[in-house]
């Protein structure tokens, strides 16, 4: 018999272990910002997940704004769906002048709300419970005036020649004599001196897919890098963040690299062939660099034609060139250097695009997309909300309000037990009191009812400034909820849109920088993401504000003005 | 980058910077153009050149007040007498915040104001109330298109 139960037991036991499932376990990193370097205003993480059970795995991801073990705020949530690997991008807000660098935590959760293992965590309270998450700390601000990314290079060199670059700006000053650009440029600094940065972007596969990502990137090199690998929301930033005044200088290891998709969409290049010199004289060498090469140039146009500005040019054919792109600026290089004697040869060629690059951002100042980051202030935001206030009808004057809660003391306390004393009535207090409360109770709805109505109700307005090529637009957009009943209120916004409260953020108590002790948290759904945790009391009015770059389509057209309103 | 269907414009502005001998070039000069346009009377298109008016709302644009009606703004004002006659207030909050904005810019611009929202925003349990964006063009003259992309 036992025996029995034994070849009873083991013919059971494959199939109880067969019924456990494994647990699911992803390799999680998250990078911070771009090339790791803190920006102002809107930053950017992104999340790389890895799934090597071979099984999707389903859940959302949750970041939390940390700033202590009970001080942990849900702020975003994003739903996945990993099979191999996969890449989620968060967009917190920070207002700037915050001296700390932001710390933020990333807890992984399965649709049952069950936390998923994952490699990298480590133990935190949330909430009054043990959590894991992943712990991201936003790292230090810039150190330079002017910063370089560097995509694609797979040597030091361009890295040390741009550290080691001291560009004058005296020459620069000259020819923008009496450009107010400039002179904000000079007063930003406070010197004659301009101290590069170079930002390494040894991730591809992290960048951002919102031009809020690139931060405050002033310049990017793209050397050797076929820019369709990337996904196409990452090519779209990037050509938005160009448009929006980014300086691209692109450098090909090959013809197809000129020609992708994303070259064809930022600047309409073509290809026009190619041509073999018999020496690279026509290009900025090196004195130094030994024996002449010949250059295999690539030959591209743009189309539609726009105004050129040429570096280096073969029997009359532009062969290193920049045209403008929306408020940006491209550089075409037209060979590979790599296969000319090395990037190290053309030294004179990428000193002479830097200081290019300089000119234009220091001529032309921020780009006047620069939304939502160099204007953020307690002061503008309230100022936001007030003409978002304003437009629901005058609320009820906290005068009025005081007057009204004075009545009600005086009333419902001496006036009116004096007057029960008189006609020897006290005991009437207990009916008394609860009826002047229901009065004057009643008193405050009608004001709110008077001055707004009985229904919430949404007010927006936006700013968008349009690029020269009119493609495009770089917007801001506040709305407003007004709350005639103290609940919570929902919004629903386009998927992925950077989001945050509008005049919600408060000096810090330990008066290092803003935050904001207020909840909310954006949660994205199948198409929209939600404004959720979104409270509004009696009467009173909150607000958000966002940031985009919004297709124009197939452009404008007039109307006659209408005088109804929405 | 979101989707968008053509814009309409229920008024359209012309901002230019009052470029003084010394100094910054604020206040910024405004001149308000009302719609329904006439197409033989164009003076928007003289004013832009022709490079900045194929993106310009079309019809033409004709002035409000063609006997030197314009309203100039020294930035700070909200007024914009013309604007008032459309009974739209919170659109002269708009061009105050966007004057103030791109008056550090030395160009001109061409301003379009409309009632749709840049983008649809979902509210259950509120209402609409009332829409105003603001989009701003930034003119580029044929004349200054210069090798050095001024």
């Amino acid at each position: 018999m036992p025996f029995f139960w034994l070849m009873l037991g083991v013919a059971f036991l494959p199939q109880t272990a067969a019924a456990k499932p494994p647990e699911p376990r992803l390799d999680v990193r998250a990078e911070r910002g771009i090339g790791g370097v803190q920006t102002e205003g809107w930053q950017h993480i992104s999340l790389r997940m890895e799934n090597s059970t071979g099984q999707p795995i389903t859940g959302q991801a949750t970041l939390y704004e940390f700033e202590s073990q009970v001080g942990a705020r849900p702020r975003a949530v994003l739903p996945f769906t990993v099979s191999d690997r996969h890449v989620l991008h968060f967009y917190p807000f920070r207002p700037p002048e915050t001296a700390q660098p932001s710390t933020y935590l990333i807890t992984i959760e399965d649709d049952s709300g069950r936390s998923i293992l994952f490699d990298g965590a480590s133990q935190f309270v949330i909430g009054g419970q043990s959590t894991r998450a992943l712990r991201v700390e936003m790292g230090g601000a810039p150190s330079g005036d002017f910063r370089v990314g560097l995509w694609g290079e797979t040597n030091t060199f361009l890295r040390t020649l741009i550290n080691e670059w001291q560009p004058t700006l005296d020459e620069i000053y000259r020819m923008s004599q009496g450009r107010l650009a400039a002179r904000q440029f000079m007063t930003r600094g406070g010197l004659n001196q301009m101290s590069p940065e170079v930002v390494p972007l040894e991730q591809p596969k992290l960048l951002p897919d919102s031009f809020v990502g690139y931060g405050e990137l002033d310049a990017l090199f793209v050397l050797g890098v076929d820019p369709d690998t990337v996904t196409e929301r990452q090519r779209r930033a990037l050509s938005d963040w160009v448009h929006g005044g980014g300086l691209l200088v692109f450098v090909p290891s090959k013809k197809d690299h000129l020609t992708s998709s994303f070259m064809r969409e930022l600047v309409g290049i073509k290809d026009r062939g190619e041509v073999t010199t018999s020496d690279d004289r026509h290009l900025l060498v090196k004195q130094d660099s030994g024996p002449s090469h010949q250059i295999i140039h690539f030959l591209t146009q743009v189309d539609p034609p726009r105004a050129m500005e040429v570096t280096a040019s073969h029997e009359g054919e532009p062969v290193v060139y920049s045209v403008p792109a929306g408020f940006g600026r491209v550089w075409i290089v037209g060979f590979d250097p790599e296969a000319h004697g090395g990037v190290r040869r053309f030294q004179p060629l990428w000193l002479s695009i830097l200081n290019q690059t300089l000119k234009y951002r220091v001529v032309d100042g921020p780009a006047p997309t620069s939304l939502g980051t160099r204007y953020w202030s307690m002061e503008s935001d309230d100022v936001w909300l007030k003409r978002l206030s304003d437009r629901f009808g005058k609320s009820p004057a906290v005068d009025n309000l005081a007057v009204l809660i004075l009545c009600y003391l005086l009333i419902v306390g001496p006036a009116n037990f004096f007057v029960l004393k008189r006609r020897e009535a006290r005991v009437l207090l207990i009916a008394t009191v609860p009826v002047l409360a229901i009065v004057f109770g009643g008193a405050v709805l009608a004001m709110g009812y008077v001055s707004h109505g009985l229904r919430a109700a949404t007010n927006q307005i936006g700013m968008a400034v349009v690029t020269p090529d009119g493609d495009r637009a770089f917007a801001e957009e506040y709305v407003g909820v007004y709350g005639t009943t103290s609940a919570e209120y929902r919004l629903g916004f386009p998927k992925n849109l950077p989001l945050r409260p509008l005049a919600e953020y408060v000096p810090s108590p330990s008066g290092t920088g803003f935050e904001n002790p207020s909840s909310f948290k954006l949660a994205a759904r199948e198409e929209r993401s939600w404004l959720e945790d979104w409270r509004l009391t009696f009467w009173q009015t909150r607000g958000t504000a966002s940031i985009d770059c919004v297709s124009l389509g197939s452009g404008a057209n007039s109307r006659p003005r209408e005088t109804e309103q929405n | 980058m979101s989707n968008q269907t053509a814009l309409e414009f229920d008024a359209v502005i012309l901002m230019t910077p009052v470029r003084r001998p010394l100094g910054p070039f604020k206040p910024y000069e405004t001149k308000k153009f009302e719609l329904p346009a006439d197409e033989a009377n164009d003076p928007l298109d003289r004013e832009l050149g022709a490079a900045t008016t194929a993106r310009v709302p079309k019809p033409a644009i004709r002035p409000a007040n063609p006997a030197g009606g314009e309203s100039v703004s020294d930035g700070t004002d909200s007024s914009y007498d013309n604007l008032s006659e459309l009974d739209w207030p919170e659109a002269s909050q708009l061009l105050d915040a966007a004057s103030k904005r791109l008056s550090q810019y030395d160009r001109d611009w061409v301003v379009g104001l409309t009632r749709q929202p840049i983008h649809t925003v979902e509210s259950p349990n509120t209402k609409r109330h009332l829409v105003t964006s603001l989009y701003a063009w930034p003119v580029v003259r044929q004349s200054k298109t210069k090798a050095d992309g001024d």
